[in-house]
C-alpha cells in the first residue's frame, strides 16, 4: 500500500525495505524489492499487479524493477493497493515486455484487451497517417480545384495531383497491408475463408476511388434539387457548410477502409467493412484523426439544443457502457462519426430493423 | 442499428413522454451520409446516371416522410410490431424504408 498522505504531489521509489533486526547475525539489515518480492532475474520475464482500487493493472519488467526499483508518482492524498502480483512470460503471441515497454509505467483497465491493441497499433498508425491533416488539406484543395481532374491543363496542378497520389498511396498501401495482417491474425477471415488481394495490385484502384470522390461536388448538378444544408454538412459540394478537411477527412477514411475490406472480400465488402471496424478496433484511430481535423468545433449546441451538452454526454456514455463499450477521452463528435464511416455500407432498408 | 448509441446520438434520440424520438435535421444528414458510397460508385462512372441519383433522391425523401409520419418516434420507425405499444393508427402510417 503507497499512500500520499498531504496536499502536494510526492515521487519517489521503493527499492529498500526499512530495517529490521538480524538477530542471528546481531545487526540490522535491509531487503531490496527483488528480494522481497522474489523476482525472477530473466530477462524476458515482466511482472503485473494490479491496484484494487481503481482496477487498473500495471507491468514492468522484472529486470528494470529488480535494478531500479518501483518509481511512483502521487498526487495529492493518492492511493494505490497493490495486489495480484504476479509474473508473466513474454512469448510471440504474448509480447508482455514490447507491452510493458509501450505503457511505460500506465495502468490499463485490461492486459489482454491491451495486448490487443498493441497488435493492432500499427496498423492504427498507418491509419492516422492516412488521415493526416496536411495529406486531407491537398486532398480537399486538388478535389475543389476546378481544373484538378482535368490531365495536362495545368502544369502545376497535374504535379500537386501526382505528389498527392502518390503520398496517399504509399500511406494507403502500408495501411492494407496492416490491416489485412491484422485481421486475418485476429481471424477475420475464419468464416468466409477468402484470401485477400495482394495491396500493391490495388494502386489503380485506389486512384480512381479517389479520382470519384472529387468528382461528388459535380454529381450535386444531377440531383433534381440543389442539396440541402443537412446534404452540404456531409458530403463534399460546391457550397459546404464545414471546413475542407471535415469535408473531405471522412470521404477519404471512408475510401481505405472500403478498399481493405473489398481486398479482404469482394463479395461482400460492406459486412467487411463493418467487421473490420469492430474486429481492428479502428473507432478510436478514425476519432483520432477526425478530431485532428477539426471535428471538435462544430457546435454542440445546434445539435442538442434543448438540453445541457454535458448531461447529453452523459447519457450517451451511459448508453455506450450499456453496449460495452469505451470511448477514452475522445469526441463524441468524432467517435460518433468514425462509427458512421463504418456503417456507410449499411443499406438505408436496415434502419427499420 | 437503433440501439446503437453513436446512432441514436447522431440522430439526437431522446425520450419524451416515455417515447424516443429521433431530430429530423440530424436524421437528414445521416441519411446523406449513408448515401455517400452509392454516390462515390455513380462519380466513377464515365457518364453518372439521372436516374439512379433520383432514386437516391427519392430515397431520402421517402425515409423523411416515414420519420414525419409517424412523429418522428423511433419505435414506431421499427415497425408496428414495437413492444412500446404504439397505437393502430400510428403503426398503420408506418411504410418501409425503401431498398
Amino acid at each position: 500500500m503507497v499512500y500520499n498522505n498531504r496536499y502536494g504531489e510526492t515521487h519517489g521509489t521503493i527499492d529498500f525495505s526499512v530495517a529490521y533486526a538480524d538477530k542471528g547475525a546481531n545487526q540490522l539489515r535491509q531487503q531490496r524489492i527483488r528480494e522481497g518480492l522474489g523476482l525472477s532475474d530473466a530477462a524476458s520475464v515482466t511482472l503485473a499487479w494490479r491496484d484494487s482500487l481503481t482496477g487498473l493493472n500495471y507491468l514492468r519488467r522484472t529486470k528494470d524493477l529488480a535494478e531500479r526499483g518501483l518509481t511512483l508518482d502521487l498526487h495529492a492524498y493518492q492511493c494505490h493497493v497493490f495486489l495480484d502480483w504476479r509474473e508473466l512470460y513474454s512469448t510471440a503471441e504474448q509480447p508482455w515486455d514490447r507491452l510493458s515497454d509501450q505503457l511505460n509505467g500506465q495502468g490499463v483497465a485490461n492486459l489482454e484487451d491491451a495486448l490487443v491493441n498493441l497488435e493492432l497499433q500499427p496498423a492504427h498508425d498507418a491509419l492516422r497517417a492516412q488521415l493526416e491533416p496536411g495529406l486531407v488539406r491537398l486532398f480537399a484543395d486538388l478535389a475543389e480545384h476546378p481544373r484538378a481532374l482535368a490531365a495536362g491543363t495545368d502544369t502545376e496542378t497535374e504535379a500537386k495531383r501526382t505528389e498527392f497520389f502518390e503520398t496517399a498511396w504509399a500511406r494507403c498501401e502500408s495501411f492494407l497491408r496492416l490491416g489485412q495482417k491484422a485481421y486475418l491474425a485476429l481471424g477475420g477471415n475464419e468464416a468466409s475463408g477468402a484470401k485477400p488481394a495482394n495491396p500493391a495490385l490495388l494502386r489503380a484502384a485506389f486512384r480512381e476511388r479517389l479520382r470519384a470522390a472529387m468528382r461528388i461536388p459535380a454529381v450535386e448538378a444531377l440531383f433534381p434539387a440543389p442539396w440541402t444544408v443537412a446534404a452540404r454538412r456531409m458530403l463534399p459540394s460546391p457550397s459546404p457548410q464545414l471546413t475542407a478537411t471535415a469535408m473531405w477527412g471522412p470521404v477519404l477514411g471512408w475510401c481505405v477502409l472500403e478498399l481493405l475490406a473489398e481486398s479482404i472480400d469482394t463479395t461482400n465488402p460492406e459486412r467487411v467493412a463493418l467487421d473490420l471496424f469492430d474486429r481492428l478496433r479502428l473507432r478510436e484511430p478514425f476519432a483520432q484523426a477526425f478530431t485532428a481535423l477539426g471535428f471538435e468545433a462544430r457546435s454542440m449546441a445546434c445539435r442538442c439544443p434543448r438540453q445541457s451538452w454535458a448531461a447529453y454526454r452523459g447519457r450517451c456514455r451511459q448508453a455506450a457502457r450499456r453496449a460495452g463499450r469505451s470511448h477514452g477521452g475522445l469526441g463524441w463528435t468524432s467517435c460518433a462519426f468514425a462509427c458512421l464511416v463504418a456503417r456507410s455500407g449499411c443499406s438505408l432498408a436496415d434502419w427499420g430493423t | 442499428m437503433w440501439l446503437d448509441p453513436d446512432v441514436r446520438w447522431l440522430t439526437g434520440v431522446h425520450e419524451a413522454e416515455d417515447h424516443a424520438y429521433l431530430v429530423r435535421e440530424l436524421y437528414e444528414e445521416l441519411l446523406w451520409w449513408l448515401i455517400m458510397p452509392s454516390l462515390l460508385r455513380l462519380a466513377g462512372e464515365a457518364a453518372p446516371s439521372r436516374t439512379a441519383v433520383e432514386t437516391m433522391s427519392r430515397t431520402i425523401e421517402d425515409a423523411l416522410t416515414t420519420a414525419e409520419a409517424v412523429g418522428y418516434r423511433v419505435d414506431l420507425l421499427l415497425g408496428p410490431a414495437s413492444p412500446e405499444g404504439a397505437n393502430e393508427e400510428d403503426a398503420r402510417k408506418v411504410e418501409p424504408l425503401p431498398d
